[in-house]
């Protein structure tokens, strides 16, 4: 179901993001920035994100198939701090509606548009 | 073509009597037993209930040296071989930023243990694929030391760990690279592993008295223990050793690994496969059989093992085999599959160092069948310049290296 974040949940949910990230990564929480590289700063890879997701998966009530986001990601990958929380919160605000994009492109690439 | 010499510039070792390498060594020359009654899985389920376990502060110490993350995607083999690694580094800096990397390679061997992981089960595990893969072991230790040059596992079941270090030899002899980072870790203790094994009735029953079970050599050896640890060496070309002013511990003179074309479980009765591969890395290093004066023995404590590799010894050493030094580091750390020809190597190296020969314990009752000197129960202060060591595997994998006191 859609939902739209208000300003201060949006925060809450970058802080969360950021803890989450320092804890997975033993990084200092006060270090990571919206402009931090995931894989470049942190040293993660390329499944953080998704595990991200299932963290904050039943808070924010987002019914998507992690499938999903997974393929959604390889086509438009996350590279930041900033592109994280921006992405996560357009699946929150209008995850069907990407999904739907997503599926177009997929079409796309098969040539059936 | 020139033919590089190989040195040992560097030493890791965790075992169950120690989680480094100054404990591990001062134990096993204090000859203590690391087999205790098993805590990995179900005793009642299996007739084996005893093993070489590392211990419970394992957990503690590996994630003092790795992240949450790492604990989470490896399995408790690659946790061992990451920790390994980073002692490794800790203690004799290589300092890596210097160096060419893409001249540095990582080759360990590992005798399957990461299939073992419960992960492989659990379909929904996102991490199985990382955990189970054996290469990871390698890859971890690229990564985290940004080395790129060659790197994969090796796996010959119990000569794994030597194996490797047979490849990581070859290729700084070839010129190929400078360094290499190489041994074997396997943590194949599981309830599964113990099934198999008293399936082959190759595991020791003395369940009554665990300290005891390991008995290498004795007449009443009724199998081996399960084990649990790894080694790892830096080998480099001694011009590259040289070159950086790194501390030259010993030579890595030679070695030979071969097969014995036989049986998929025993050994060629008479001990002709495992003498041919003894020769055959002494004449690799250039070395006379009577220049030995200590083996490393694979010393299992199964029957057929030690009977065939005390035949071996004896083809390949001729009357010298009675003069020289024969001990099993088995028989106080268990047999730890495809890391104990790593963890061999690495206590031949100290052998040297400290002109010590660790003893054989739980020898008790000579067999008539094994008659040479397997320094029993006490460790030995000997001149030691040269040192065989023996690592045999299912499959028929034989491997020998010869380590030699370093002089230029």
């Amino acid at each position: 179901m859609a939902q739209q974040l208000s300003p201060e949940e949006k925060d809450q949910l970058s802080t969360k993001i950021k803890e989450f990230l320092a804890d997975e990564c033993d990084m200092d929480v006060a270090e990571i920035t919206d402009a931090t590289d995931i894989m470049e700063d942190l040293k993660a890879d390329s499944l953080v994100f998704l595990e991200l997701i299932q963290e904050i998966q039943q808070d924010y009530k987002l019914d998507i198939e992690l499938r999903q986001i997974g393929k959604y990601i390889v086509k438009h990958p996350v590279k930041t701090v900033g592109e994280a929380v921006e992405t996560l919160v357009s699946f929150i605000e209008r995850g069907e509606e990407l999904l739907i994009q997503l599926n177009a492109e997929e079409a796309a690439a098969r040539g059936e548009v | 073509m020139n033919r590089k010499k190989v040195v040992v510039t560097g030493l890791s070792l965790i075992t169950s009597v120690g989680l480094n390498l100054e404990d591990s060594w001062t134990a096993m020359k204090s000859g203590r037993s690391g087999v205790r009654r098993g805590t990995r899985w179900n005793l009642e389920e299996t007739p084996t209930r005893i093993a070489a376990e590392l211990p419970e502060e394992f957990a503690a110490v590996a994630r003092r040296y790795t992240r949450a993350r790492f604990m989470r995607q490896s399995s408790r083999t690659g946790q061992l071989a990451l920790v390994l690694a980073k002692q490794l580094v800790e203690q004799y800096a290589p300092r890596f930023e210097t160096l060419n990397r893409r001249r540095i390679g990582v080759i360990i061997g590992t005798g399957g243990s990461s299939g073992n992981d419960p992960a492989q089960s659990d379909k929904n595990d996102t991490w199985g694929v990382l955990r189970t893969m054996p290469n990871a072991l390698a890859g971890w230790i690229c990564i985290e030391f940004g080395l790129e040059g060659s790197s994969y596992t090796v796996n010959s079941a119990c000569a794994s760990g030597a194996d490797a270090l047979g490849v990581a030899h070859t290729l700084i002899t070839s010129g190929r690279l400078d360094m290499v980072i190489t041994g074997g870790c396997d943590a194949v203790v599981s309830e599964s592993a113990i099934h198999h094994f008293n399936h082959l009735m190759a595991l020791s029953e003395r369940n009554d008295a665990p300290e005891r079970a390991s008995r290498p050599f004795d007449k009443n050896r009724d199998g081996f223990v399960m084990g649990e640890g790894g080694a790892l060496v830096i080998l480099e070309s001694e011009e590259h050793a040289l070159a950086r002013g790194a501390n030259i511990l010993c030579e890595h003179a030679g070695y030979a690994s071969t097969n014995e074309a036989t049986n998929i479980m025993a050994p060629r009765e008479g001990g002709s496969g495992m003498g041919y591969t003894m020769t055959a890395a002494l004449e690799d290093a250039g070395v006379r059989p009577e220049e030995v004066n200590y083996i490393s023995a694979h010393g299992t404590s199964t029957g057929h093992n030690d009977r065939c590799e005390t035949q071996g010894i004896k083809l390949a050493l001729g009357d010298h085999a009675r003069k020289v030094a024969i001990s099993s580091q088995k028989s106080m750390i268990g047999h730890t599959i495809g890391a104990a020809g790593g963890i061999e190597f690495v206590i031949s190296v100290l052998s040297i160092l400290h002109n010590y020969a660790t003893p054989t314990i739980n020898y008790e009752t000579p067999d008539p069948d094994c008659d040479l000197d397997y320094v029993p129960n006490v460790g030995r202060e000997m001149p030691i310049d040269v040192v065989l060591s023996n690592s045999f595997g299912f499959g028929g994998h034989n491997v020998s290296h010869v380590l030699r006191r370093y002089s230029r």
